[in-house]
C-alpha cells in the first residue's frame, strides 16, 4: 500500500489532456466549474494542490454565451484602475460586446483558488469566441467535454408532427365561450368548462408568438371573467 | 540511541548554562535572522514554533482527509458516481475501508476501486431494482444471501 511504503511515488504522468468545451448557448458559471475543475486537474485521482497535474481546457463559440434571467443588463462587472475616479461599472452585456471572451475568463478566473497557481492555470485556458481554432491548439486535442445545458430549440424548429404530438391538457375551443356570452349564458358547470378551456388557449396562443389572437383570446377572457363577477356579485 | 549531550555534560561539570543554551538554539538554528543565534530571541522563536508544531499535528490531520476526500471524489466521478453517493452506499455494504485505502485503491489499483464503485452504485439501485426489476439479484454481486439462496 502506498502510505506506507517510504519510496518515491511518482504518479505524475508528464502529459496533459486538451479539453475542448463548446459554449454555444450554455451558462458561463456552469463551463467555467468544467474548466476549473480540469485546470487543477481535480479530476484526477492523483490530484495534489502543489504537484501542478491540472491540464488545457479549449473554450470555444464563447460568443454565443447564454445567460439565464436580466444577467445580460443586470449583471455588473466592477474594476478600479487604482486612480482617483478610476472606478468602472459595466454590464454584461456592454462587456461581452467588448470582448466576447472576457465573461468566460473572469468567471473561470474568479472560480480559481487564489494563490501562486492561478496565473500558471489561467495560461492553459484557451479561450476563442469562435469556433475556429489554430492548428496547433488543433493538433493537441484530446478529448470533447460533453455541453453541461441541453440547448432549447425554438418553436420553429419543431416539425409540425412533434407540435401535435405534444400532449394537451384541455380542448381548445374559444368559440363557444363568445356564443355564451353574447347569449349571457348562466354560471353552470359548462360555462366553467368552456371558461378553462379558453384560458388553455391563450397559454397556447402565447407559446406560438401570435400576439394578436392571443390578446383577442385574453379580451374575451377579461370580458368573461366581468360577467362572471356580475353573477357572483 | 546515541546521547550525544549527555556524555557533555559529564565532562563538563561545573556551570551548565552553556549546555542549556545550547539544547534551545539546537532547535532554532535553522531559523532566520538573529533568532537562530541569540538566546534570548531564540528562546521565544522556539517556544512559538512548538506550539505550531503541535497544533500542526492536528491540521495534517485534517488536510490529509480533505486531500484523500478530494482525490475519492475525482476517481468516483470517473465511473458517474458523486462522491457522496459512493461513500453512503460503501457504508451500506458494510465496507469497512476508510479514505486513505480508498484513495490509494483509487491511484495504485484502479480495477479494485472500480469494483468498489460497482458495488456501490448496485446497492444505490437496491431499491429501484425491487420495486420495478425482476426480483433477481443484481449481476456481478456476490453477497452472503446470493450465497444462501
Amino acid at each position: 500500500m502506498s502510505s506506507f511504503s517510504r519510496s518515491a511515488q511518482q504518479w505524475a504522468t508528464f502529459a496533459r489532456s486538451w479539453f475542448v468545451i463548446d459554449a454555444r448557448m450554455q451558462p458561463p458559471g456552469k463551463i467555467a466549474t468544467m474548466c476549473s475543475v480540469r485546470l487543477q486537474g481535480k479530476h484526477k485521482p492523483i490530484y495534489h494542490a502543489m504537484s501542478d497535474c491540472g491540464d488545457h481546457v479549449v473554450v470555444i463559440n464563447t460568443k454565443q454565451i447564454a445567460f439565464s434571467g436580466n444577467k445580460w443588463e443586470q449583471k455588473v462587472y466592477s474594476s478600479h484602475s487604482g486612480y482617483p475616479g478610476g472606478f468602472k461599472q459595466v454590464t454584461a452585456a456592454q462587456l461581452h460586446h467588448k470582448d466576447p471572451k472576457a465573461i468566460v475568463k473572469l468567471a473561470v478566473y474568479g472560480m480559481l483558488p487564489r494563490n501562486l497557481h492561478r496565473r500558471t492555470m489561467m495560461q492553459r485556458l484557451h479561450i476563442f469566441a469562435d469556433d475556429e481554432l489554430p492548428e496547433d491548439i488543433q493538433a493537441n486535442l484530446t478529448e470533447e467535454l460533453p455541453q453541461p445545458r441541453e440547448i432549447p430549440r425554438k418553436l420553429s424548429e419543431y416539425t409540425q408532427e412533434e407540435i401535435d404530438a405534444f400532449p394537451r391538457l384541455w380542448t381548445p375551443y374559444v368559440q363557444t365561450v363568445c356564443c355564451q356570452i353574447h347569449t349571457g349564458g348562466s354560471i353552470n358547470a359548462d360555462n366553467v368548462f368552456t371558461h378553462s378551456a379558453a384560458h388553455a388557449h391563450v397559454i397556447e396562443y402565447k407559446h406560438k408568438h401570435r400576439w394578436e389572437e392571443m390578446n383577442a383570446a385574453s379580451n374575451v377572457l377579461n370580458h368573461f371573467y366581468t360577467k362572471i363577477s356580475d353573477y357572483i356579485l | 540511541m546515541v546521547f550525544l549531550s549527555l556524555s557533555c555534560w559529564i565532562r563538563s561539570r561545573g556551570p551548565d548554562r552553556y549546555w542549556k543554551v545550547q539544547e534551545v538554539l539546537k532547535h532554532a538554528r535553522h531559523f532566520r535572522g538573529r533568532k537562530n543565534r541569540c538566546y534570548s530571541l531564540a528562546v521565544k522563536a522556539v517556544r512559538r514554533a512548538f506550539v505550531y508544531a503541535t497544533k500542526g499535528r492536528r491540521l495534517k490531520q485534517r488536510n490529509m482527509r480533505t486531500l484523500w476526500i478530494t482525490r475519492i471524489a475525482a476517481a468516483s466521478r470517473e465511473h458517474g458516481m458523486k462522491y457522496p453517493a459512493l461513500m453512503h452506499n460503501l457504508t451500506k455494504t458494510s465496507i469497512q475501508l476508510n479514505r486513505r485505502v480508498i484513495s490509494d485503491l483509487a491511484i495504485t489499483e484502479p480495477r479494485s476501486f472500480l469494483s468498489l464503485a460497482k458495488l456501490a452504485r448496485a446497492r444505490q439501485q437496491e431499491g429501484l431494482r425491487a420495486a420495478l426489476g425482476d426480483g433477481k439479484e443484481p449481476a456481478g454481486v456476490f453477497s452472503r444471501v446470493v450465497l444462501l439462496q
